[in-house]
């Protein structure tokens, strides 16, 4: 597993485009989907060390997707930041319950993005991060 | 009339005793009439007796009110109850018309005397006329209480019934009790015995007693009318009681009349004797015929019958004293005329002339004349008194008497007109606050029904905009996203280096988008605020600091316009325990729009100061445009900026300062503002400094 390797996703293909060319800039591997089915084969095919996951999809969920890579044993320890607009209260305890690893709310701050992500990677506990 | 098991029964057990003790005295009467007991008879030795009839009657009330008391009304209670209605109230009425219409029905005597004696004397047999009435009342009352009758009027006529009975047992015994209490003559109230009328008055009271029960009769009558039944009720009983002093006084007079009318008579008899006696003696003197002097013997004997009469008749003791004058004359006259007698006997005519010419028969005679003329006299002086006497009582009889009714009429009637009126008035206000209770409950329903209707679609509405809010919350962010990032992408020259003027464009719509992100913030929050969701949590930290902080972030915006930013915070206000994000909140809110409405080198001021030992104000004072007096009302309002439409210089949200109120009102504080137009404005804003210590 490449510890550099990102996937990205988000149904929004300008916020998609943001997002990869923040971390490309930054030095790491970024793979892409726009919706949960797209995810999971990339996932299974080259598991990531870090989703950035928004959670309104088209079909599944990012929530429910969370759900399903953290109940796997091949997939529970991927890191997932939920990378999302619901910035409303309450939705970051939504995520964290659902197994998210970080909350992110959109937009993102681009100066902070690459930073937060470097943390996600080595630190392994649950950490909110707000932009 | 079931018995109903949540009634007190009190009134029930009350009633049964009263019975009891009623049939009790009248056995006991009966008893002492079967043995010739006058303890049992009459109590006191020579009072009125309880009559034979009234023991009966008595006997048989008595232990028909103790069946009747306990309310169970079998046939077998029913048809005993109305028998012995009936018996008693033909007793009573028989009783009554014997004594109007003078009949005899032979109804008084029942055989425990011989007839013959019985008959010699009504009034030691027949029950008085009052004994009667009352046996008439207690018989219709006790079939009114097992007949079937409305409750209500059943109610009326026990009510009443009783109340008459208390009202006659009562009187008379008063009646009883105001000879040994006032020492009056006994007043016996139409003959009626002492236990009789306590048999009454029991039977009085236990019929009120059972009407209570039956219907819970209350006396709800208010303190004015019942003082008013009271004054009307004793003033009646007051004239009724002058009435018969007077009356009694009066009779008393005329007896005393009669008698001195009497004594009158008497002393002319006397003194017409007199002159027979003188008469009769003489012709025996002159003719020595022995036959006169038979006829002087008849005289004398008329004499002292007449001075006897007179003796029985005079009371007082000067008349006493004269009469016993008159006696002695007369005997001595009488004795001067036997000694001229024996003198014409013994020694003739001649000799008995000269007794007769020592004139002391004449003189005795004259004495005799005088002392019966002094006694008429004083009779008829007295008789003048009396008369005069008389005449007084008369009047104040005739004076008292209507106006004592008068009074006690219009007493009773204004008692009975306050009753109902206030009967009426008490029935209309009932039907009244019936009538509005009822409306009230319509209205109340209406308004539960209207208000749960008002309650869900509010819920709803929150509900739809809370949905509303959060969708366009993500709706905006999302392509924010795109703009913010990629504005910050660029500008950073991520990817490649811009010239000066790409870079600033670049940088406006970087402004214009973070712009746009505060107002969907502000937007949010002011929601959260409306829906009592914001959340504060207080900590501990320095003003001074936070002030700091936040000036760093707003103070590139002031540089940029040359403003020069001072800020003194108070050395005592070391810390305060506040949610920190919302004191920055506000001090930036506060200095953002200072800093927007200031123009080029003008002169901002934070001030930070303790205000009492609770609070600390901080005030933001600009040398800005200032605001209209007329604007400063609806500066704390939601979405409004005092400069709108196309004339508006400034930018922001309209929010920002209806946003910082409500935060500050959340957390027990105040904000106010002071301005001169064109001079600049200060706002300030009152904070607690311990706000775990407000109540919110």
């Amino acid at each position: 597993m490449n510890p550099n390797r990102i996937l990205i996703v988000d149904d929004n293909a300008i916020n998609l485009k943001l997002t990869r060319s923040v971390l490309k800039s930054a030095g790491y591997d970024i793979l892409e989907a726009a919706d949960a089915e797209q995810a999971l084969a990339i996932i299974l095919q080259t598991p990531p060390a870090l989703i950035l996951l928004d959670i309104a999809l088209p079909g599944m969920d990012g929530l429910t997707l969370t759900r399903q890579l953290k109940a796997n044993e091949t997939t529970c320890h991927i890191k997932i930041a939920a990378l999302t607009a619901f910035a409303m209260k309450g939705d970051d305890q939504k995520a964290k319950l659902a197994g998210c690893d970080a909350y992110i709310t959109k937009p993102i701050d681009t100066r902070k993005l690459p930073g937060q992500v470097a943390a996600l990677l080595c630190v392994s506990e649950y950490k909110g991060i707000q932009s | 009339m079931t018995p109903k098991p949540h009634q007190d029964i009190a009134p029930r057990r009350a009633a049964c005793l009263a019975g009891l003790v009623v049939a009790t005295l009248g056995a006991s009467a009966l008893v002492g009439w079967m043995f010739d007991i006058t303890a049992l008879k009459s109590i006191f030795p020579g009072s009125v007796t309880m009559k034979i009839n009234t023991a009966i009657g008595m006997l048989l009330c008595g232990i028909t009110l103790a069946f009747i008391s306990r309310q169970i009304f079998l046939s077998a209670t029913r048809f005993w109850t109305t028998i012995v209605s009936v018996v008693v109230i033909v007793v009573g009425a028989l009783t009554l018309s014997e004594y109007f219409f003078g009949w005899d029905f032979g109804i008084d005597q029942w055989g425990f005397q011989d007839r013959a004696s019985a008959a010699a004397d009504l009034r030691t047999w027949r029950m008085s006329p009052t004994s009667a009435f009352a046996f008439l009342l207690t018989g219709c009352a006790l079939l009114t209480s097992v007949r079937h009758i409305a409750p209500r009027m059943r109610l009326s006529i026990l009510a009443a019934l009783g109340a008459s009975l208390l009202v006659i047992g009562f009187l008379a015994l008063i009646g009883h009790a105001s000879g040994p209490l006032l020492q009056a003559r006994s007043w016996d109230y139409a003959g009626m015995a002492i236990h009789t009328a306590v048999c009454f008055t029991l039977l009085g009271l236990a019929l009120l007693a059972l009407a209570r029960y039956g219907s819970e009769l209350t006396w709800s009558l208010d303190k004015a009318t019942t003082a008013g039944f009271g004054i009307g009720i004793i003033s009646l009983i007051t004239a009724a009681g002058i009435s018969y002093h007077f009356t009694d006084q009066l009779q008393q007079s005329a007896t005393k009349v009669g008698r001195t009318q009497e004594v009158l008579k008497e002393i002319e008899k006397v003194t017409t004797d007199m002159s027979i006696l003188g008469s009769s003696q003489r012709s025996f003197i002159n003719t020595g015929n022995e036959h006169f002097l038979e006829q002087e013997k008849e005289n004398q004997n008329a004499l002292h019958k007449d001075l006897a009469n007179l003796r029985k008749l005079i009371s007082n003791p000067l008349q006493n004293h004269r009469l016993a004058q008159l006696e002695a004359l007369i005997a001595e006259r009488i004795s001067w005329g036997e000694k001229t007698i024996t003198a014409r006997r013994l020694h003739g005519l001649a000799a008995a002339e000269r007794v007769i010419e020592s004139g002391t028969g004449l003189t005795l005679s004259a004495s005799v004349r005088s002392v019966t003329k002094q006694m008429e006299d004083d009779e008829y002086t007295l008789l003048e008194l009396r008369k005069q006497n008389e005449e007084a009582i008369s009047r104040t009889t005739f004076l008292l008497l209507p106006l004592g009714v008068f009074l006690s009429i219009t007493l009773l009637s204004l008692g009975l007109f306050f009753l109902n009126a206030g009967i009426g008035e008490r029935t209309k206000a009932e039907d009244a606050l019936r009538e509005s209770n009822e409306n009230l409950e319509r209205k109340v329903a209406h308004r539960t029904l209207e208000l749960q209707q008002a309650k869900e679609r509010a819920e709803a509405a929150a509900r739809a905009k809370s949905d509303f809010l959060a969708s366009m919350s993500h709706e905006l962010r999302t392509p924010l996203n795109g703009i913010i990032g990629f504005s910050e992408f660029l500008v950073d020259g991520s990817p490649g280096a811009l010239n000066a003027q790409q870079k600033e464009h670049i940088e406006d719509i970087l402004t214009s988008g973070r712009h746009l992100l505060q107002l969907i913030n502000d937007v949010l929050d002011l929601a959260k605020v409306e829906a009592g969701k914001l959340e504060f949590i207080p900590e501990l930290f320095s003003p001074s600091q936070a002030i700091e902080e936040v000036c760093a972030v707003a103070g590139p915006m002031a540089i940029k316009k040359k403003i020069d930013l001072n800020i003194s915070v108070a050395l005592e206000l070391l810390e305060v325990n506040l949610d920190q994000m919302k004191f920055k909140q506000v001090v930036y809110n506060l200095l953002s729009n200072a800093i927007k409405f200031t123009d080029d080198r003008g002169v901002i001021k934070i001030n930070c100061a303790l205000n009492g030992a609770d609070q600390f104000h901080l005030s933001v004072k600009d040398s800005g445009i200032g605001i209209k007096p007329e604007d400063l009302g609806r500066l704390f309002r939601d979405f409004e900026q005092i400069e709108s439409g196309p004339t508006r210089r400034y930018g922001g949200t309209g929010l920002g300062l209806a946003l910082t109120r409500k935060i500050v009102e959340c957390q027990g504080g105040n904000i106010s503002v002071e301005s001169e137009f064109g001079k600049g404005s200060t706002f300030t804003v009152a904070l607690p400094i311990n706000a775990s210590n407000v109540q919110l």
